[in-house]
């Protein structure tokens, strides 16, 4: 394990810093875009893998915070006078803060309804009450047409942009680990392993994970708020339920319960859709449903934590013994039921 | 039990199709609706056995596996019979009148047997000795278990009707609303919000939930827009559980 800590943390220097320079040598504009764009996905499923991964609350609307934080950078440019490229890192600021602060609401009133896993058909139903708010509203949020930003909004130097969206995810990645590190961190932990515990204990549970929400909302917040300043366009369905479910699929493949797996999920996924999506056609949906369900089934820990942590078994030999679990588990419901 | 199916609306929709898929066959459309329930029934049964049996202590897992379903059963329809909606032409396409106003017969025939299924299962879930094992199983499974219950049949007969159920209610509203690949997503939310308002767990409470949804939904609908009603209705449901939290109805 300790040889492995320490190639993984090498990769950790290294991956970032030739994504930093080496990258935009290799690849062209579109490129360079395409990468960005996942990146900034990849922000949303950081935050999903915060609060589901390390706090045990699933959210199936977690693009809701992407959308907001896109919308609150559209309207601002369209709408206030007098902005130049010099304000924009304050609206992503302003992104950022009002989807915790939604996220913080949303999660706070929920858990203290003590909704348990209703809550996350609360997520999904306002993901889809999001994208009806904004496709009906058109004359504030430009209907099912959506927003189209200034000329000067969207960046001309394509390089520059996606070194930016490097450093971007690169801090979230660190400040991620670090709390998951720190004292809040390990209270997250416990109350994904028993809240009723962590309550005895004296903890407000539902403000910490009120708290982890909304850290986890202005993630995908700052993600939503530089994406619109990206494609410099932005519609209903990024905050809709189909986008928030990729999010989850994202969050699944990489690994649920580490920093970096969802990261790794979304740029492995969405990669494989660019790829494969060409000459799979519309058989690349059926394809990633059942890579999906597998996934789920055999390797819950997602790609990234079978890496980690059965680095002497081959794949195959975790897959039989994943079957084998399962037929065990089934088992024992039956001699439960017996 | 416990299992979050998010492929419901694609087995509703599923019923709808083969409502679909009988009458383009030159059959009657009453066997398709027989047909629907059956098909499905024995669909949930396979998935029960196959994957959800296996999942049934991680919740969460259901959830996700339900999903992937829902998806591959969605772009499979997608493939197999393209994107465009199609309809069923309707059985009764008649009009009766009805305490001086004129309502089409079908939608007559639909509370009818509504009605009747409902009180079918209620008459199942509250009466019969398999309903009182099923009740006893959802309170606490564990002690029903200890009782001698089988509760892994339990859980697949409940999937079964379930999925059954949801294959009927989409054959019998295949006259009236457009079959698409993309329709079950649809349904599926507002299934959500009538459990929300009604309880997970009780049929009774989810049977007003229905009526509080569905009632609720047509009222805004009429008097403000179709959007601001949902949103409307969604805001009821959130007062709903914050008044009662278990849901409507107490058991």
């Amino acid at each position: 394990m300790g040889v492995k800590r320490r190639i993984v943390g090498i990769a950790c220097l290294l991956v970032p810093a030739g994504a930093l320079f080496l990258i935009p040598q290799l690849l062209g504009t579109f490129h360079l875009e395409l990468l960005s764009t996942y990146l900034l996905f990849a922000l949303v499923a950081l935050g999903l893998g915060l609060v589901w991964g390390y706090c045990g609350v699933l959210s199936i609307g977690h693009f809701l915070f992407f959308g907001a934080g896109a919308y609150v950078v559209a309207l601002a440019t369209t709408h206030l006078g007098g902005l130049s490229v010099g304000y924009l890192p304050l609206l992503v600021l302003g992104a950022l803060l009002l989807a915790g602060l939604l996220g913080f609401l949303i999660s706070y009133i929920s858990f203290s309804l003590n909704l348990g896993e209703l809550f996350v058909l609360v997520t999904i139903s306002l993901a889809i009450v999001g994208e009806k708010v904004a496709m009906d509203q058109v004359k504030l949020f430009g209907g099912i047409n959506g927003i189209i930003l200034p000329y000067w909004v969207v960046p001309s130097d394509m390089r520059g942009f996606f070194q930016i969206t490097v450093v971007v995810v690169t801090l979230v990645c660190l400040l991620l680990w670090l709390l998951t590190q720190s004292p809040f961190g390990k209270t997250m932990l416990a109350i994904k392993d028993t809240e009723r515990r962590v309550q005895f204990l004296g903890y407000n549970t539902n403000l910490v994970k009120a708290i982890a929400f909304a850290i986890s909302a202005a993630i995908a917040g700052l993600g939503g708020g530089l994406y619109a300043i990206l494609t410099g366009f932005v519609s209903p369905t990024l905050l809709g339920f189909i986008h928030s479910f990729d999010a989850v699929v994202w969050v699944v493949v990489g690994g649920l319960g580490t920093v970096l797996g969802p990261l790794v999920g979304t740029i492995v996924v969405n990669i494989a859709k660019f790829y494969l999506s060409g000459f799979l056609l519309k058989y690349w949906i059926l394809a990633i449903g059942l890579f999906f369900v597998l996934i789920v089934l055999f390797i819950p820990q997602g790609i990234t934590g079978m890496a980690l942590r059965r680095q002497k078994q081959s794949v195959k030999i975790s897959l039989i013994g994943r079957m084998r679990n399962l037929r065990r588990r089934g088992c024992q419901e039956s001699e439960n039921a017996e | 039990m416990k299992i979050l199916n998010m492929a419901h609306g694609e087995f509703f929709i599923l019923g709808a199709y083969v409502v679909l898929w009988i009458t383009t066959a030159g059959a009657n459309f009453w066997l398709g609706v027989a047909a629907a329930p059956v098909i499905l029934g024995a669909f949930g049964f396979a998935l029960q056995k196959g994957l959800l049996r296996f999942l049934q202590r991680d919740p969460i897992a259901a959830i996700l596996v339900t999903w992937g379903l829902g998806m591959i059963i969605r772009q499979s329809l997608q493939i197999i019979m393209g994107p465009r909606p199609y309809s069923v032409s309707n059985p009764f396409p008649g009009s009766v009148s009805l305490f001086g106003v004129a309502y089409p017969a079908y939608r007559i025939a639909i509370i009818a047997i509504g009605v009747v299924i409902v009180l079918a299962v209620l008459w199942l879930y509250m009466k019969t000795s398999f309903g009182l094992q099923i009740r006893a199983t959802i309170h606490n499974r564990q002690m029903a278990a200890a009782l001698g219950i089988n509760t892994g049949r339990i859980n697949a007969v409940s999937f079964v009707t379930g999925s059954a159920l949801a294959g009927l209610a989409g054959a019998l509203l295949s006259p009236l609303i457009p079959i698409g690949p993309l329709m079950g997503l649809h349904y599926l939310i507002k299934c959500f919000f009538v459990v929300i308002v009604g309880g997970a767990g009780h049929l009774i409470g989810t049977v007003v939930g229905g009526f509080v949804i569905g009632g609720g939904e047509s009222i805004f609908q009429f008097a403000i827009d179709p959007v601001l009603a949902e949103i409307l209705i969604f805001l009821v449901a959130l007062v709903i559980i914050t008044i009662r939290p278990k849901g409507l109805i107490r058991v």
